[in-house]
């Protein structure tokens, strides 16, 4: 059907290598833009083949119906339409070493390939629901990609010493398991091409939101460098000027090794910037850290002893040599500066050594069997600590068949569902070994994170503010806790106003995801509402709410007679249901 | 030279066998067993309690909580355990009241209910809650339930390289209602791992070294009291709060406590002081002999050591008022660190044990162990009272007179500690007390000591010798620790006027040869240190290095950089001798705290002193001959874990 050929051994090198971090020892929570592959039209691309590929303001696909997908006229959203003589998309972009990022979104069925340099292919197949990637979603939600590319190395003549691949694949957050066969774009065979093709099949998909970074070899080099250390540590940098250091030097590598403990380390040398542009560097240090360019303030950490803290700053600079200078009052033995440049990934200007690793320790997953599973402890949440985490798991109903379990966090503060994810439950390594300093559960799938905000509130009317906690003195619910039902699984129950809720989750027919039954004893004109999702925007679909754009489903809303309100609420859509002078029982499914 | 080695080796012996011999005569008297543990259970004991029908219910760290029927082994060898409930956060503690359990989760006092009678916990009600900031250390405690079914809580202060109070009532213990009403009820604790009532029903809460905690102690709380950790006092402006206390007039260091709570309301000095690394590190558990299965001891208190795997017996006395009273060893040897002791209905202690992240002498990872009363007990110093002129010491038996009344087996010290943010403190202001009289009074169950040089606001470290019955048996500990807050009416003061505010004696040695820790670069090495090896600390009394390779004969900087919470150092020792130094560093007792722990023997090669918890020392030595050197953290309890091998090739 579509012009493929086979391709040589040398794509069997194309496996995925896991990402080997550069002493980075957390994910960055700022980095320099992307470049964005515009997508107003198909101007970006080589000869596109107008019958299969086109752009589209909005799509929708029914999750359900093999193949169905609609678009509306608009721009922004790539289309594929299977057509008799279906066309790779190729860019007219070129890739060397490259992170990539996308969403995509398939019709049911749908599968698709990326291709990179013609020979290295990821398959995108429809796998919601599968044990080899638990990480995908529902068919017509948006996914995300996370693409880490190596060129291949070559030597001075040219000649490849090591093949191009990627070291790093992630579905929705989640390590990704590439199933691609060995099999490659029939481009130009004589030369190595650098685009990104996208390679349809027989079922539509969308895929919007491509981003890149491509990177060039050259980085900043340092030279020329002095030190000082001095006795003691000082708050302010200036102090040094009036001081006698009691060591002095000249380094090749920048370390607080260089220096001492509780002492301050000067450092003074010659950055060489190797091209124009933006630069954004990044600061971690245990004790008062401060670094200059060229006499210019650049990043300090405000003097923390948080090892774990990053500080970024972003600073233009041209191509050229400009003096440096670094202050470290060293509290704590952790000196780190990173940075990122124009086609320069995230590289360090510190040794390896000079960064102080928290302790790791060996996985220790908690395997659940065929008994749902239930674990308090603290859980990450939008990149905090969420400290009143229970984490629930349900096993995969017997008819699953091949299908994972289904796992959420609650919060046992706002008395709300935090998160989901298909697949295996937690992991408990810190929590369990030796003083679990840091009391994680880690969520061994790709997390849906939700709302940190409580499911019921008192609002004064229909437009007032969702509140963030429960509307009490102590910001908790009174009489609340939960029982096990028989199935094992919690029914959360908590008042507010004498309003008293029962809150129950399960798994979805299917196992398509969960099932809530919300039960709301009312007491009579109190004004309560339920939150039922919040997101950038909810939209209608057959079978219920597109939430959050297209992040999940919410399905099968049952209310009685009551009518669910759509409305803003600081700009963002949600879906709230107000809650009258009866008893009365919600029951929905969340879909992803 | 090598008669002086041989003589150092007998000692060592001598000192070995001795904390052997002791287990053993402790053995004769008080029987430990093991409770079996089946294989899958990682009986991590948080918490212990018994139900109405005389099961065993264990609260994990894992969050599980198992009741154990028979734990007595009466009628099988291996006790049935059946999980009642699971899930929970880090459950510290475990109480058992009208058919449910009840225990705190980091953030929340929580009762738990098997409401349809299938020993499975289906209702759990959070009775009450509190704000938590996600800092490891904001450990939460209880409930003690109270005969009036109030209940008690307690909850750690967050560790930020100094103990605060991060989110409200952090340092503070809570009562609780059963419909969740909370009212603050004291403040001034840091880590308040155990509390108890003694007979009377007065609550005594236990505190373990740290920072403005010099040692070891049991405070009596009423409510309103402040115990002496200023972080606590943050909340002192919240509405309920019973304390006026304020954060702010707290200097960094403030001499001693006994002074500085003089004419202060409601600020607690401790009843008795548990003296570091003598009467334990960390105590963990407090509970009331109040049956009569406790023969002479009936009335006073058992106090856990979770770090020495120990049992501590503590007699209390009210002097005007306010308890006062001494502390004894009792009985060593359990198998891990003991967090939680609980009475079994025979009157036999139950003993819940863990040591994960905190090593302990006991070598297990955990264990449940059950401790049994003699029907015979041994020659102790039942009680020790102060007097108008001294001491009266009760045994439980009669004693030979004429042994007992001579002066010289008796003697006694007075010291104290600071009253200061740094971590920890050294023994201070050490001073003789003179035993002058020894009258035996009655029956030879009692001797009357009159003392002169006592001191208020210090412990009196009395040591007797040879004292023994009639028959020729002999005190099976020799020793108490008797901490004066108050003399009693009519006292004369002559013999108390020694000044307490005398420089301090020593302030935290390190060892007492120099050549052994060498702290600047030696001016006869020409170059700089050949090697530099940089060395930290990982939570879980570790080093960050197990194994360090040198050169025979090069020249060695050595950084240490403590970067835990407690007190550690770092002694190189002669090869295979990591343990004995361990040991000897054990055995020196109130000595050790002044020395560093840095044991006066040959087998110590190079040492740091004991440094605070984050700071640093740099040692500088030359390597000797190749061989594989030990080294540990000689910080009694530290060595067991917290060590590696230096490979010098």
């Amino acid at each position: 059907m579509m012009p493929i050929r086979q391709l040589s051994k040398k794509l069997v090198a194309c496996v995925l290598i896991f990402y080997a971090p550069l002493t980075l020892a957390q994910n960055d929570s700022q980095s320099l833009p992307f470049d964005t592959l515009k997508l107003d039209n198909l101007d970006q691309f080589i000869n596109p083949n107008t019958k299969n590929w086109q752009v589209a303001g909005n799509v929708a696909a029914d999750r359900k119906q093999i193949g169905s997908f609609n678009d509306i006229k608009g721009k922004g959203i790539l289309v594929y339409k299977p057509a008799k003589q279906s066309l790779p998309l190729i860019s007219k972009a070129e890739f060397g070493d490259a992170d990539i990022e996308l969403d995509f979104l398939l019709s049911k069925g749908a599968s698709f390939e990326i291709s990179l340099h013609g020979r290295c292919n990821i398959k995108i197949t429809d796998d919601w629901m599968k044990k080899a990637n638990p990480g995908a979603k529902a068919p017509g939600l948006w996914q995300h990609l996370t693409i880490r590319f190596r060129a291949a190395d070559l030597d001075k003549n040219g000649k490849e010493t090591k093949s191009a691949r990627f070291e790093k694949i992630l579905l929705n957050g989640h390590e990704f398991e590439n199933n691609a066969g060995q099999q490659a774009v029939n481009l130009s065979p004589k030369t190595i091409n650098k685009s990104l093709a996208i390679i349809g099949n027989a079922l539509p998909f969308a895929v919007r939101n491509v981003q890149f970074k491509t990177y060039q070899k050259d980085l900043i080099h340092i030279s020329a460098t002095n030190f000082k250390v001095y006795n003691g540590l000082h708050k302010n940098p200036d102090t040094l000027a009036s001081l006698q250091p009691k060591r002095t030097g000249v380094t090749d590598t920048l370390s607080h090794l260089v220096g001492d403990r509780k002492s301050q380390l000067l450092m003074e040398g010659t950055l060489d910037i190797p091209r124009d542009g933006d630069y954004l560097f990044k600061m971690i240090a245990g004790g008062g850290a401060w670094f200059y360019i060229d006499g210019k303030h650049i990043i300090d950490n405000r003097g923390t002893r948080d090892f774990e803290r990053a500080f970024y700053a972003k600073h233009t600079l041209k191509k050229g040599k400009y003096p440096f200078k670094i202050v470290y009052s060293n509290s704590d033995e952790c000196l780190v500066l990173h940075y990122e440049g124009p086609q320069i990934p995230w590289r360090s200007l510190t040794t390896p050594a000079s960064m102080r690793v928290s302790e790791r320790f060996e996985p220790l997953e908690y395997e659940v069997k065929n008994k749902p599973a239930i674990q308090r402890g603290f859980m990450m949440h939008r990149n905090k600590i969420n400290p009143y985490t229970a984490s629930v798991s349900i096993p995969p109903l017997a008819s699953a068949g091949e299908k994972t379990g289904n796992n959420y966090a609650y919060d046992m503060k706002r008395y709300n569902v935090l998160s989901a994810w298909h697949g295996r439950f937690i992991d408990v390594s810190n929590m369990w070994t030796e003083r679990g300093e840091k009391q994680l559960e880690i969520p061994l799938g790709a997390k849906l994170e939700l709302l940190q905000k409580p499911l019921l509130a008192i609002l004064s009317s229909p437009e007032a503010s969702w509140p963030d906690s429960a509307q009490t003195a102590e910001g908790v619910f009174p009489k609340r806790g939960y029982r096990l039902a028989n199935s094992g699984l919690p029914v959360y129950f908590y008042t507010l106003n004498e309003t008293s809720i029962e809150d129950y989750l399960s798994s979805a027919p299917q196992n398509e995801g969960l099932t809530r039954e919300v039960k709301i004893t009312p007491n009579a004109g109190k004004g309560a509402y339920l939150l039922l999702a919040e997101g950038r925007t909810i939209e209608q679909t057959t079978h219920g709410y597109a939430v959050d754009d297209k992040n999940y489903f919410i399905e099968n809303l049952q209310a009685g007679s009551v009518k669910p309100i759509l409305r803003r609420d600081n700009g963002r859509h949600q879906l709230i249901i107000p809650i009258q002078n009866e008893p009365l029982t919600i029951k929905y499914d969340i879909i992803w | 030279m090598v008669r002086c080695v041989i003589m150092i080796l007998l000692l060592i012996r001598a000192v070995n066998s001795f904390a052997q011999h002791i287990i053993e005569n402790e053995s004769k008297y008080y029987k430990i067993n093991t409770v079996p543990v089946p294989d899958s259970i990682m009986l991590e004991v948080g918490g212990l309690a018994f139900t109405d029908d005389d099961k065993l219910g264990v609260a994990t760290r894992r969050g599980e909580i198992w009741v154990i029927d028979d734990p007595y082994q009466k009628k099988s060898q291996k006790p049935r355990y059946s999980l009642f409930a699971n899930g929970l956060h880090e459950p510290l503690w475990l109480a058992y009241k009208k058919g449910a359990f009840y225990t705190t989760q980091r953030s929340e006092l929580t009762k738990m209910s098997d409401s349809n009678g299938d020993g499975v916990a289906d209702l759990f009600q959070t009775i009450y809650s509190w704000p938590i900031s996600g800092n490891y250390h904001e450990y939460s405690y209880g409930p003690l339930i109270l005969p009036n079914g109030e209940m008690l809580v307690t909850l750690n202060l967050s560790w930020v390289g100094r103990g605060e109070s991060l989110t409200k009532w952090r340092g503070w213990m809570l009562k609780i209602t059963e419909d969740g009403k909370m009212t603050p009820f004291a403040t001034g604790m840091r880590s308040p791992a155990a509390f108890g009532l003694n007979a009377s029903g007065d609550v005594f809460v236990a505190e373990n070294q740290g920072d403005w905690i010099g040692s070891g102690r049991i405070t009596h709380l009423n409510a309103g009291d402040f115990a002496g950790h200023p972080a606590g006092l943050k909340w002192t402006a919240e509405p309920g709060s019973p304390i006026d206390l304020k954060r702010s007039s707290f200097a960094d260091s403030i001499g001693i406590m006994y002074d500085y709570a003089q004419g202060k309301s409601h600020f607690k000095v401790p009843a008795i002081w548990f003296p570091h690394t003598v009467m334990g590190i960390s105590t963990s558990a407090i509970v009331s002999m109040d049956s009569d299965e406790a023969g002479p001891f009936k009335g006073q208190l058992l106090v856990g050591d979770q770090g020495h795997s120990k049992i501590m017996r503590a007699f209390l006395e009210k002097v005007n008022g306010q308890y006062q009273g001494a502390c004894f060893p009792f009985r060593e040897g359990f198998a891990s660190g003991i967090l939680r002791m609980a009475w079994g209905s025979d009157h036999s202690l139950f003993v819940g044990m863990t040591s994960r992240g905190w090593a302990s002498t006991g070598k297990d990872l955990f264990g449940l162990q059950r401790m049994t009363f003699p029907k015979q007990f041994p020659l102790e110093i039942k009680a020790m009272r102060i007097t108008t002129t001294g001491f009266e010491l009760e045994f439980t038996k009669p004693v030979n007179k004429t042994i007992a009344s001579a002066t010289e087996n008796y003697k006694m010290t007075g010291f104290t500690y600071s009253y200061r943010k740094k971590y920890g403190s050294p023994v201070i202001n050490s001073g003789d007390c003179n035993v002058s009289k020894a009258e035996i009074l009655a029956d030879g169950t009692k001797v009357k000591l009159t003392v002169n040089g006592l001191r208020a606001g210090y412990i009196h470290e009395l040591k007797i010798a040879n004292v023994a019955t009639q028959d020729g048996e002999k005190l099976l500990h020799p020793e108490a620790y008797y901490t004066i807050n108050a003399f009693p009416p009519g006292t004369d003061h002559t013999h108390h006027d020694m000044a307490h505010t005398q420089a301090a004696t020593a302030t935290g040695g390190c060892g007492n040869d120099p050549s052994k820790s060498v702290h600047e670069q030696p001016a006869d090495w020409k170059t700089e240190a050949g090697v530099t090896i940089i060395m930290g600390t990982k939570p879980g009394l570790k080093f960050d290095k197990e194994i360090l390779e040198v050169k025979a004969g090069s020249k060695v900087k050595l950084v240490f950089n403590n970067n835990d919470d407690m007190l550690h150092n770092l002694v190189i020792t002669a090869p295979g001798k990591g343990e004995e130094v361990g040991q000897n560093a054990m055995d020196m007792g109130l000595n050790g705290t002044n020395a560093g722990y840095i044991p006066d023997s040959k087998s110590v090669l190079f040492h740091t002193c004991l440094i605070q918890p984050e700071t640093s020392q740099t040692i500088y030595f030359t390597a000797p001959k190749a061989g594989d050197y030990p080294f540990i953290c000689s910080f009694p309890g530290h060595s067991f874990v917290m060590k590696g091998i230096m490979k010098v090739r």
